[in-house]
């Protein structure tokens, strides 16, 4: 069934915004961000499944801004992305500058769907169990892909 | 008792939580919960009353419909035009002998992209083929076919820019492909018809000797299709790469 663009906008719109907001933290990249989601979206209206879309909104708006952090040039003024941050306490506390440097090494060269999985378990709180369902991927594919990720980093910091 | 995250009381909000966190909002404190779901259906109100949902709709629509016709034109491109090219050859080569004035593919092959790193465009002309030369006049519904060589580096992407801003990967076929490029002179498996974009198609061959981040290269060439200059200027590249690029002219 095709969905009212209108409506969906209204009643999603300000969400991704908010979504978009936090993983940039620039309210007019935001901005852009979120009209890259929804053009996304949009533009495969009639394969969509109406079913709970702000799941899919949050998941494509997640891969947005991370696609825009990694093209981010990397200039003083920019600042330390929040997420990447977060990420890096959480990853490795101890090391929370090789971390960060590492993790901004990752995230221009792993997977996005890694990318992702690391940002939704480490960033958004999410339980193993939520992001495995979030991705459609099975609770142990998502283990597997946190320790291959902690890993490489951990290989990484040893090597910088 | 931990607070919720942000995600979850946004799907609260929007009555849509998942199986998964059932749970883990059921052990909520329930007027914490709604406290910050009335929070963001505020914030909601004060979003679409200060920025309405109508003119960024149409932005969003009009670029929806670009990238339909980009799609079309795609599907058109992989399932019709490289047979047609296919047959067009066999055509050329084995039933019609090729005009005294343009080059067949055949001939083409002679006419090799090799030595240096370069990008070779020609354009299909019912059962003959022409080479197109920097700023060479091209229109609407033109079939145009690109060859590489790479010059000894192992990786690279072909996108090309129009005169619309809109930019279109040519090599790899998705923007999760590989940018191993073949080694020797490449003819790409597809051929590409030109759209009623005004004034240019300005083609991209960007090489590198490591593989190259497709995304990160993509929104530089975007951000630049986007420039003024974008027909003559140069795009502002990650380190380490290389480009080379082929305009072609649209009629005024």
């Amino acid at each position: 069934m095709p969905i009212d663009s209108h409506t969906y906008y209204c009643t999603y719109g300000p969400m991704v915004l908010r979504r978009c907001r936090k993983l940039l933290g620039d309210d007019q990249l935001a901005r852009d961000a979120m009209h890259d989601v929804f053009v996304l979206v949009l533009s495969r209206a009639d394969s969509l499944d109406d079913h709970a879309p702000s799941s899919l909104l949050f998941r494509i708006a997640t891969n947005v801004c991370l696609n825009r952090l990694r093209t981010r040039r990397r200039r003083p003024e920019d600042g330390d992305p929040d997420l990447l941050v977060e990420i890096a306490e959480h990853t490795d506390p101890a090391a929370r500058t090789a971390a960060r440097a590492a993790l901004e090494t990752l995230f221009r060269h792993e997977p996005e769907d890694t990318a992702l999985i690391a940002v939704l378990h480490l960033y958004d709180k999410m339980t193993l169990e939520e992001v495995a369902a979030e991705v459609g991927m099975s609770v142990s594919g998502v283990r597997k892909r946190l320790y291959k990720l902690r890993t490489k980093l951990h290989a990484l910091e040893v090597s910088s | 008792m931990t607070a919720l995250p942000d995600w979850l009381v946004e799907r609260a909000a929007l009555d849509e939580i998942p199986p998964a966190s059932r749970e883990r909002v059921e052990r909520a404190n329930a007027a914490e919960l709604a406290a910050r779901i009335a929070t963001l259906r505020e914030d909601n109100t004060r979003e679409l009353a200060s920025h309405p949902a109508a003119p960024a709709l149409a932005q969003i629509e009009a670029r929806v419909a670009t990238l339909k016709r980009r799609r079309a034109r795609r599907r058109l491109m992989l399932l019709g035009i490289a047979a047609a090219a296919a047959a067009a050859i066999a055509i050329v080569v084995v039933a019609r002998p090729p005009r005294a004035d343009a080059p067949t593919i055949a001939e083409a092959e002679t006419t090799r992209v090799k030595g240096a790193t370069r990008l070779v465009a020609f354009r299909q002309h019912g059962d003959d083929v022409e080479r197109l030369e920097q700023d060479a006049l091209v229109r609407a519904g033109d079939v145009i076919q690109l060859r590489y060589n790479g010059g000894g580096r192992g990786y690279g992407l072909i996108a090309s820019i129009d005169g619309a801003g809109v930019v279109t990967l040519h090599f790899p076929l998705t923007e999760d492909g590989s940018t191993a490029l073949s080694s020797g002179t490449t003819t790409l498996p597809n051929a590409y018809a030109l759209d009623d974009a005004p004034r240019f198609e300005r083609f991209f061959f960007i090489t590198a000797n490591e593989p190259i981040d497709l995304q990160q290269s993509l929104a530089a060439l975007r951000a630049f299709a986007r420039r003024a200059d974008s027909a003559t200027a140069s795009p502002d590249l990650p380190p380490g790469l290389r480009q080379w690029s082929l305009r072609l002219r649209k009629p005024k």
